[in-house]
């Protein structure tokens, strides 16, 4: 366990430049926040204390519940089967916007992005977050 | 409902009669575990299989056990729910983590159809058992426990069905 925490923040410390750059590109940031699908906050941009622990679990939940209807939908969940890792989520309410995508850890497994804007173009999110997602890989690939 | 590694996810496989959906993923927090061999996965969304029997259908659900997703207790702790809280027996501190999840509960509502099912631990172990007894009737006076393996599938069984068959109470 604190080998996984350890690796954790050496990750979050990596990515960290790599996440910041949405708050410059991004109009309407709210926040983004990088986590593991066990639900751990790895890094957080404009997000409080408070928030980001709850915040990475309620992430990996939905990130699994989406998996598991669209696996349904595909005809690939089963009990057994190794599912396919989702892509993309999206969820909207008003003017807010949160997306989360897949992330490549190539240190073994996925993790998630959540990102989160207002009054901001759905295409364009998608774009920046998974440009952030391959940088993020490529950088835990570099340095760790 | 109950501890992380418990044995939540493999009790309602134990009875389900479909499949069941599962939620998890490799969990970090695996090696954290003396008493749980072998376990390589954490739930982080929710279990859901079903018992049938003739035309009844009972839905199971499976929390995960970390308290970092209690929204999700939250939501899928509604207080007509029969609750089965899946303890570890055999820690040193269970009656503690006893009293922690029955708060849980109890501060949910969730506590009105209940059954403790001690695990890991010897169903003559009488001593234990009353100490059990003394803390749950503070929540609920007519709560069973039982001990009980969740690989068991009539452990289950009949874990699930004595917390249907409480008599419905509200906690003081």
């Amino acid at each position: 366990m604190k080998d996984a925490q350890s690796l954790a923040e050496q990750i979050g410390k990596l990515v960290q430049p790599s996440i910041s750059k949405l708050d410059d590109r991004l109009k309407g940031l709210v926040g983004a926040q990088l986590c593991s699908l066990d639900g751990f906050n790895i890094c957080a941009l404009k997000m409080g204390k408070e928030q980001v622990s709850r915040m990475a679990a309620a992430s990996s939940s939905l990130f699994s519940i989406s998996d598991f209807v669209v696996n349904s939908f595909a005809g690939t969940a089963s009990e057994d089967a190794e599912m396919e890792h989702l892509d993309l989520i999206s969820v909207k309410k008003d003017d807010l916007q949160v997306i989360a995508v897949d992330v490549i850890n190539p240190r073994g497994g996925h993790l998630v992005l959540v990102v989160a804007a207002t009054n901001t173009d759905l295409g364009m999110m998608i774009v920046m977050a998974r440009a952030v997602s391959t940088q993020i890989t490529e950088v835990i690939e570099k340095n760790l | 409902m109950g501890p992380f590694g418990v044995g939540k996810t493999t009790a309602l496989r134990a009875i389900s009669d479909t499949d069941v959906v599962k939620m998890d993923v490799a969990s970090a927090e695996v090696d954290q575990l003396d008493s749980a061999e072998g376990k390589t996965t954490t739930t982080v969304g929710f279990d859901y299989g079903e018992w049938r029997f003739g035309e009844e259908v009972i839905e199971l659900y499976g929390l995960p056990g970390q308290e970092r997703f209690s929204l999700l207790w939250d939501k899928f702790l509604p207080e007509t729910s029969g609750v089965v809280l899946w303890l570890y027996g055999d820690k040193p501190d269970g009656i503690d983590e006893a009293r922690r999840w029955l708060d849980i509960l109890k501060s949910r509502d969730a506590i009105a159809r209940l059954c403790v099912a001690l695990t890991r631990v010897d169903s003559m172990n009488n001593a234990l058992m009353i100490e059990y007894r003394n803390l749950v009737v503070k929540y609920h006076p007519f709560a069973p426990i039982i001990t009980a393996d969740p690989r068991e599938k009539s452990h289950v069984l009949k874990a699930v069905s004595m917390a249907l068959m409480t008599p419905f109470h509200l906690g003081g």
